[in-house]
C-alpha cells in the first residue's frame, strides 16, 4: 500500500464500559482505527458488537449517567477528544465532525421546518447571518440532489419521503464542511434503490471534499461498493481490520469469513440482517476467557479458549485469531 | 377548517343538553322556586310575576325555546335583586377574572416550562427529586388554605402585599397588581406543581428521541437543544392542562375570588347563589359553560397551529 | 378527553387506563414502602379519632370557654381556642367526620354508579357507548365546582346533599375510567377464553371483568376522595356547606380568618390537618397506582 496522508481521525485502545446491574458491560473494548482525508472506513460487525457505542464516543454522545468507565485516545485533527471537556467537543460536532443517523424518519426534529434545522449549525458555529445561510442552505441541498431547494426549505420533515430526509439529514451535517463524516447505518431504513442512490451520493461527496467518512453498516455488500478500508468488529472488540480488497480476497479470521458468507445472495430479500452466524454473541458484561468468538468457531482450539489473541498482522491487515485461515488448521481441532 | 366544522358540530349536542340542564335547574327545586326566594311574606303578584319572568308558568320546553332565543341575542335577562341586566353584570366583573386568570396564567407558565425543562434534562437528580416532592405537597393544598397561609407569610409576617380590597386596574395600575399578586400566586402555585410535571415527563420522552441526539450531533448549545429543539415537541399535554385551566378561571376562580373578596365572575355567582338570584345564577352559569366549552375546542385547534403533521393531515 | 373537571383529576385520570394482572398480594404490600404506611397510618388515626370522637374525653366542640378566648395551646385546651373560646382540638377531631364522610360516600356512591355503566359501556359498546359517553361528556363539561354550589345552595346545606352532589359530580370520571379499562380487557385471552365458553355476557362482566377493573378504579378513588374533600372544605370555607353549629375543617378555616393577623394558629391546625389527610391520600393513592402500573398494565 503506498503511504497515506496523515489520519484525520486516530482512536488508541477505545474503550466505553456501560453501567449495568449485573456489572460493567463492555460495549467497546480497546479499539484501535484510524482514518485518513478523503477516505472511507467501514465498520460492520453483528447487531450489539458495538459499532453505534464506537461512533458516539468519538463524539461524546452517550448518556453520561449510562457510563461506567471509560479510556483510551481519540485524536481528531491533532485535538485529543477523549476526556476533553464538553464545550470543546461541542465546538467540534456539527462544525468539524458531521453525523448521520439510520433513521431518517425519527432524526429530523417534526415541528421544526427543514430550512432552520439545516442552518441552526452555520448559524451558531461559523456566525453567518440569515440570508447567507440560507443561501448556503439552498447551495446545500441542491448538492445533496434535491430538486426545488427553495420550496424544501419551507417544508417540515413529514412532507418529504424518506429518501428525501435522508438527504437533509445528510446536508446537515454537512452544513459546516467537516473533515468528517460519521455515518451510522445511514440507508438500512431506506429500500434498495434509494439505499444506493445515498452511498453514491455519500461517496461523491467524499471525493469532492476530501472528507474522511466512517460508515457503519451491516451490509457486507454496502462494504465492498463504498469503503476503502475495513474494520470487522465483533463483541465490543475489532477482530480483522484493513483495506477492503485486501480483506475480501485475504480473509483471516473466521468470524470475517461468516460474515462474507452471510451476504444475501440475489434471491435472498435485500438489506437482510446478518442473522445466519449459528450461536449467539457473547454476554458484554462477562466475556469469555480468549477470543471472544471462540464458543462459535468452528476452528477454535484449546488455546482460543485460553489466552487472547493480539491484534496483528502486516501491510496494514491485521487480525486477531491464532489460528487464520489461510494457515494449517490448529493441532487438535475442536470439536 | 373542516377539522374547525367537524368539532363546532360534534360540541352542538353537548352544548344544548348543558345549556338545557342549566335552565331545567331551576325547576328542579323543591317546591315553587319563586315562593322559596322571595318568602313567605311575598304577596301572590309578587310570587306571580317571579315565576312569569324565570318562566314557571309555561311548559319547560317552550320557556327553554324563549329563553334559549333571547340568549342568542345577547339578552339573559334582569337580576331580580338589583334589576342590573346579566350581561352587564357580566361585563362588569369579567375583566378582573380575566385578569386573575392571565396573571395567574403567565405566573405559572414562566416558572413551570424552565423547572419542568430543567428537571427532564436532570431526571432523578438533587434538583428533581426534591421539586417532585415539594409538588406534590404543594397540589395536596386547598386553594382557600393555601391563599390564607400566603396571608400569614406576606401581610401578616413580612408585612408586604396588604390585603385592602381591590383597587379597579383604572384607578391605580400599583394598587391593582398589589390586590392582584396574592390571588394570582394563590392559583399560579399548585399549577405550576402540576404544569412542571407534565411538561417533565413528557420531555424526558423527547429527550429521548433521535432528533434530539441529531440536534446534539450539531453542537448546539444545551440551551438551544432543550428549548427550541425538545420544548415544544413536549409541550402538547402541558397546553391541554393550560386550556382546562384557562377555561376554568374564565368562570372565575370562585374561591379565590371570594377568599380575597375579588369582583370577578366566581364572586358574581356566590353572591347571587347568597341571595338565590335565579335569573343570575342562571345567566352566570349559561355563560361559564358556554366559555368552558368554547375554551376546550380551542385547545383542540391549537394542536394544528402547533403540530405540524396534524394540519396537514386535516388538509389532506 | 376534551372535557374534564379538575386538573387534579385529568392528571389522575390520564395516566389511569393501566389493568394489575392480579388483585394486591400480601407480597406486594411489604414493597409499598414506608410512606405508603406512614400515610395510611394517618389516614386510620384521624378515621379512629373520628369515629370515637362522642367517646373520646373531648370538650363539647360547641361550648364556649369564655375564660379563654382565642387562646393558644395549652394544658386545658392542646390546640388552643377560638375567637368565641372553642376547643380547636375538639372542632378539628369533630370536624373529620364531615370531611371523612364526605371522602368516603361520595366516592363509594360516584364508584357504585359510574363503575357499572363504564363497564358495560366498554363491553358492550354500540348505542349504548354513545348514549353514555355523550351524557358522561355533558356532564364533564358543566365545571364541577359551579354544580356543586348551585346543588347545595338550593337543595339544602346538609351532609347528605353535599355527599350526594359530590358523588354526581364523580360518577362520569368513574364511568370514563371503568370503561377505559374496560376495553382493555375485553380484549385480554382470559376474557376471551370466558365468551368463548359460552357464558352470558352479565356473567363475563361480573366474574371477570369487575374484580380486574376495580383495583385500579379504587385506587383512583383514593385520589378523587382527596378532591372531594377538598371541594367540601372549599364550600364550607364559604359559608356553602353544612351548618355552621356542625365543626367542619373549612368551617373553622373561615372562622379564624378574622383573627389570622393575631392568631394565625387558630387557621393553621385545621390547615394542617386537612393538608396531611390530602397529602396522606395522595401519596397512598399515587403508590398503589405505580404499583399496579408496573405489574399488569404495559404488554
Ligand atoms: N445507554 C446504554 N446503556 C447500557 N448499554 C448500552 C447502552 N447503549 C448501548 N448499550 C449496549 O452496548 C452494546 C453495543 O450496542 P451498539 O448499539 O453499539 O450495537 P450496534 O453494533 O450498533 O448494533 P446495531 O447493529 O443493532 O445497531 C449492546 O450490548 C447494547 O446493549
Ligand atoms: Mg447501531
Amino acid at each position: 500500500m503506498t503511504a497515506q496522508s496523515a489520519p484525520v481521525l486516530e482512536m488508541h485502545e477505545l474503550r466505553t464500559w456501560f453501567a449495568t446491574p449485573e456489572g460493567p458491560l463492555r460495549a467497546v473494548d480497546g479499539v484501535s482505527l484510524g482514518v485518513e482525508p478523503g477516505r472511507c472506513l467501514g465498520v460492520v460487525g453483528e447487531s450489539g458488537s458495538g459499532k453505534t457505542v464506537l461512533l458516539r464516543s468519538i463524539v461524546g454522545l452517550l448518556p453520561r449517567r449510562a457510563i461506567a468507565s471509560t479510556g483510551g485516545t481519540v485524536c481528531f485533527e491533532g485535538l485529543e477528544l477523549a476526556g476533553a471537556p464538553p464545550a470543546v467537543i461541542r465546538d467540534v460536532r456539527g462544525r468539524r465532525i458531521g453525523m448521520v443517523f439510520q433513521d431518517p424518519m425519527t432524526s429530523l426534529n417534526p415541528v421544526m421546518r427543514v430550512g432552520t434545522q439545516l442552518t441552526d449549525g452555520m448559524r451558531h458555529h461559523l456566525g453567518v447571518g440569515r440570508q447567507e445561510a440560507r443561501r448556503r442552505a439552498r447551495a446545500l441541498l441542491e448538492a445533496v440532489g434535491i430538486p426545488d431547494p427553495e420550496r424544501r426549505l419551507r417544508d417540515y420533515p413529514h412532507q418529504l419521503s424518506g429518501g428525501m430526509r435522508q438527504r437533509v439529514t445528510i446536508a446537515i451535517a454537512l452544513a459546516c464542511d467537516p473533515s468528517l463524516l460519521l455515518a451510522d447505518e445511514p440507508t438500512t431504513a431506506l429500500d434498495v434503490t434509494v439505499q444506493s442512490q445515498i452511498l453514491r451520493l455519500l461517496g461523491r461527496l467524499r471525493r469532492q471534499r476530501n472528507m474522511a467518512v466512517i460508515l457503519v453498516t451491516h451490509d457486507m455488500g454496502v462494504v465492498a461498493g463504498s469503503t476503502d478500508d475495513l474494520a470487522v468488529m465483533y463483541a465490543g472488540k475489532v477482530v480483522e481490520q484493513g483495506p477492503t480488497a485486501t480483506v475480501f480476497s485475504a480473509t483471516r479470521h473466521p468470524y470475517t469469513r461468516a460474515l462474507l458468507e452471510a451476504i444475501p445472495r440475489a434471491d435472498a430479500r435485500p438489506g437482510e440482517r446478518l442473522a445466519t452466524i449459528p450461536g449467539q454473541p457473547p454476554s458484554l458484561v462477562d466475556p469469555p476467557s480468549g477470543c471472544r468468538f471462540a464458543p462459535r468457531c468452528p476452528r477454535a482450539a484449546d488455546r482460543c479458549r485460553a489466552e487472547e489473541p493480539p491484534l496483528a498482522g502486516a501491510d496494514g491487515h491485521r487480525f486477531a485469531c491464532w489460528f487464520p485461515l489461510g494457515d494449517p488448521e490448529p493441532p487438535a481441532a475442536a470439536t | 377548517m373542516k377539522q374547525v366544522k367537524g368539532r363546532l358540530l360534534e360540541l352542538a349536542p353537548v352544548l344544548l343538553l348543558v345549556s338545557f340542564a342549566t335552565f331545567a335547574l331551576v325547576r328542579v327545586l323543591p317546591g315553587d322556586p319563586a315562593r322559596a326566594f322571595l318568602g313567605p311574606q311575598a304577596s301572590q303578584q309578587e310570587v306571580a310575576l317571579l315565576r312569569h319572568q324565570i318562566g314557571l308558568d309555561r311548559p319547560i320546553i317552550s320557556a327553554y325555546g324563549h329563553w334559549l332565543a333571547r340568549a342568542f341575542h345577547g339578552d339573559l335577562g334582569q337580576s331580580y335583586q338589583t334589576g342590573q341586566s346579566v350581561v352587564s353584570a357580566l361585563a362588569q366583573r369579567l375583566p378582573v377574572s380575566i385578569e386573575l386568570m392571565l396573571l395567574a396564567q403567565v405566573l405559572g407558565l414562566a416558572v413551570a416550562v424552565p423547572v419542568g425543562v430543567l428537571t427532564a434534562y436532570r431526571a432523578e437528580g438533587l434538583v428533581d427529586r426534591a421539586w417532585s416532592g415539594l409538588s406534590f405537597a404543594t397540589i395536596a393544598l386547598p386553594s382557600f388554605v393555601l391563599g390564607l397561609l400566603l396571608i400569614i407569610v406576606f401581610p401578616v409576617k413580612l408585612n408586604v402585599l396588604q390585603i385592602s380590597g381591590f383597587t379597579h386596574l383604572t384607578h391605580s395600575v400599583g394598587g391593582n397588581l398589589e390586590s392582584m399578586t396574592l390571588p394570582a400566586l394563590t392559583l399560579a402555585l399548585p399549577q405550576i406543581a402540576i404544569y412542571s410535571r407534565v411538561l417533565r415527563g413528557d420531555m424526558i420522552a423527547t429527550l429521548r428521541e433521535d432528533h434530539v441526539t441529531m440536534a446534539e450531533a450539531k453542537g448546539l448549545p444545551t440551551w438551544q437543544i432543550l428549548f427550541r429543539y425538545a420544548l415544544r415537541p413536549s409541550s402538547f399535554s402541558l397546553i391541554t392542562l393550560a386550556g382546562l385551566n384557562v377555561g376554568q378561571l374564565m368562570s372565575g376562580a370562585v374561591v379565590v375570588e371570594f377568599l380575597f373578596g375579588l369582583p370577578g365572575v366566581g364572586m358574581l355567582l356566590v353572591s347571587s347563589i347568597f341571595a338565590h338570584d335565579l335569573v343570575m345564577i342562571q345567566g352566570v352559569i349559561l355563560f361559564t359553560v358556554v366559555v368552558y366549552v368554547a375554551i376546550n375546542l380551542g385547545v383542540d385547534l391549537l394542536y394544528a397551529v402547533l403540530d405540524p403533521r396534524t394540519r396537514h393531515v386535516a388538509a389532506a | 378527553m376534551s372535557q374534564q373537571p379538575d386538573p387534579n383529576l385529568l392528571v389522575a385520570a390520564e395516566a389511569a387506563p393501566s389493568l394489575p394482572s392480579a388483585t394486591l398480594s400480601l407480597r406486594a404490600s411489604a414493597r409499598l414502602g414506608p410512606v405508603f404506611w406512614l400515610s395510611v397510618g394517618w389516614l386510620a388515626l384521624v378515621g379512629v379519632l373520628a369515629a370515637t370522637a362522642s367517646l373520646l374525653p373531648l370538650r363539647d366542640p360547641n361550648i364556649s370557654d369564655f375564660s379563654s378566648l382565642a387562646a393558644g395551646p395549652s394544658a386545658h385546651h392542646w390546640l388552643g381556642t377560638d375567637a368565641v373560646g372553642l376547643d380547636l382540638l375538639s372542632r378539628i377531631i369533630y370536624g373529620a367526620r364531615v370531611s371523612l364522610a364526605v371522602g368516603l360516600f361520595s366516592i363509594l356512591i360516584g364508584l357504585a354508579v359510574g363503575a357499572p355503566l363504564g363497564a358495560v359501556a366498554g363491553y358492550f359498546r354500540g348505542k349504548v357507548e354513545a348514549a353514555l359517553m355523550t351524557v358522561a361528556d355533558a356532564m364533564l363539561s358543566f365545571p364541577a365546582l359551579i354544580l356543586l354550589l348551585f346543588i347545595t345552595a338550593f337543595f339544602g346545606k346538609t351532609l347528605v346533599n353535599i355527599i350526594i352532589a359530590i358523588a354526581v359530580v364523580t360518577v362520569p370520571v368513574f364511568l370514563r375510567l371503568a370503561r377505559a379499562n374496560t376495553l382493555v380487557l375485553a380484549q385480554r385471552e382470559f376474557v376471551l377464553a370466558a365468551r368463548s365458553t359460552g357464558a352470558s355476557s352479565w356473567r363475563v362482566l361480573w366474574r371477570e371483568v369487575a374484580p380486574n377493573i376495580l383495583p385500579s378504579l379504587l385506587t383512583f378513588g383514593l385520589l378523587a376522595a382527596a378532591v372531594a374533600i377538598v371541594a367540601e372544605g372549599a364550600l364550607s370555607f364559604m359559608g356553602l356547606s353544612v351548618p355552621p353549629q356542625t365543626p367542619t375543617w373549612g368551617n373553622i378555616i373561615a372562622g379564624g380568618r378574622q383573627e389570622i393577623q393575631t392568631d394565625p394558629l387558630i387557621v393553621l391546625f385545621p390547615s394542617v390537618a386537612m393538608f396531611l389527610t390530602v397529602f396522606a391520600l395522595n401519596l397512598a393513592g399515587e403508590r398503589l397506582r405505580s404499583m399496579i402500573d408496573a405489574r399488569g398494565g404495559r404488554r
